[in-house]
């Protein structure tokens, strides 16, 4: 090949690249913005959602967690999150007893959503999209930074881990406030608690299961939210 | 007079072998001491005041050293690079590196919190679950001006 073929190569292909690479910023930031809507509709939705059942939450208990398994059933990646809170131990449990964990944390979650519910109005913050950052290194995971604005004015960052599943939507897999990371704060609690049992999977996944059924109206209404699911 | 000439050929012994140790002349002896190491990075909004040297720990025990902290000038954090003990080999991909303080105002450290995935970290791979540096005072400058 000679000097000017090699020319005529490098420019064609600087051509190329200067005509790919607008498409694939565009396609990266579409992608962003698509997520920040998503995450957008689903929060506000939750946030609406909340409002409109506050008062069931001592009124009836079950219907509350019905609407919210509706809610979050779908946003959020129980599965991921559990076997996030269970870290190593993840490894010594068995798939049943991973599933009993599974469905003994989104319990406990509705719990504390349903705590924070009957004492927050919708009306009391704002919620806005900050930003979006799908990983350079992995397609498929994201964050989405949050800003709460209460109305009387404090600040308070929020940010969301997200994961894509191979099919179906974003979902939710940690959340991080104010530079904490609840995913974590969950593991140190399992953690504490494989120590207080002597390392046995089994007692803390059961005392788990009890705290969680404890609840009233929880059991049944996370049942009949997999029922209708299938 | 001979006994003069034994502390001098002793000293200059010394710092003969101490200039040829700075000098990185036996590295082999390092590698010797602390086996083979593979490089893993995270990503941080805050490090304080961790650096190179630092220690990286899981359970308590040492596994390895910060060798690098810089800032990634795209995403303004901290990219941490740190080096691992080759023979502590199974950190599962959902591990979660966390920022914590030796003691109550001591210096900070890495704590890997291990995963439970059944794929491992390997070299120049990033924990993507971290864990930033809690800063007291930025806690207290947060309640005083109320944002």
């Amino acid at each position: 090949m000679t000097n000017h073929s090699y020319h005529r190569a490098a420019h064609f292909l600087a051509l190329i690249a200067l005509l790919v690479l607008p498409f694939q910023i565009v396609a990266a930031s579409s992608e962003e913005e698509a997520l920040r809507e998503y995450v957008e509709d689903n929060t506000l939705d939750l946030v609406d959602r909340l409002g409109k059942i506050q008062d069931l939450y001592s009124e009836d208990r079950e219907a509350f967690y019905e609407e919210m398994d509706q809610a979050l059933g779908e946003f959020v990646a129980f599965r991921r999150v559990a076997a996030r809170v269970m870290g190593k131990y993840a490894r010594q449990a068995s798939g049943e007893q991973r599933d009993q964990f599974v469905e003994a944390f989104r319990r406990s979650l509705y719990d504390a959503y349903g705590g924070a519910a009957v004492s927050i109005n919708s009306s009391d913050f704002d919620l806005a999209v900050e930003s979006v950052e799908i990983n350079p290194r992995h397609d498929d995971r994201a964050t989405v930074n949050l800003r709460i604005t209460t109305d009387t004015g404090e600040r308070y960052g929020v940010a969301y881990s997200m994961y894509r599943p191979e099919e179906g939507n974003w979902q939710m897999e940690n959340v991080i406030v104010e530079g904490i990371n609840i995913g974590l704060a969950f593991r140190d609690r399992f953690e504490q608690q494989m120590q207080a049992q002597d390392g046995d999977v089994a007692a803390v996944i059961d005392q788990w299961s009890a705290e969680a059924a404890d609840i009233d109206g929880l059991e049944d209404a996370v049942k009949d939210g997999e029922a209708s699911d299938q | 007079m001979v006994k003069e000439r034994l502390v001098f050929f002793v000293l200059g012994v010394v710092v003969t072998l101490s200039l040829l140790l700075l000098s990185g002349v036996f590295p082999e002896m390092e590698s010797a001491d602390s086996g083979g190491t593979y490089q893993v990075f995270a990503e941080f909004s805050d490090v304080g005041t961790l650096k190179p040297g630092s220690r990286v720990a899981m359970a308590g025990v040492t596994i390895g050293k910060v060798t690098r902290v810089e800032l990634d000038t795209d995403s303004y954090r901290a990219r941490v690079a740190m080096e691992v003990r080759e023979d502590v080999d199974r950190i599962a991909i959902d591990s979660s590196a966390v920022i914590r303080t030796a003691g109550l105002m001591g210096e900070h450290y890495i704590e890997i919190s291990p995963g439970g995935h059944p794929d491992s970290i390997s070299d120049n791979d990033y924990i993507e679950d971290t864990q930033s540096a809690i800063s007291i005072e930025a806690l207290i400058l947060r309640r005083i001006t109320g944002g």
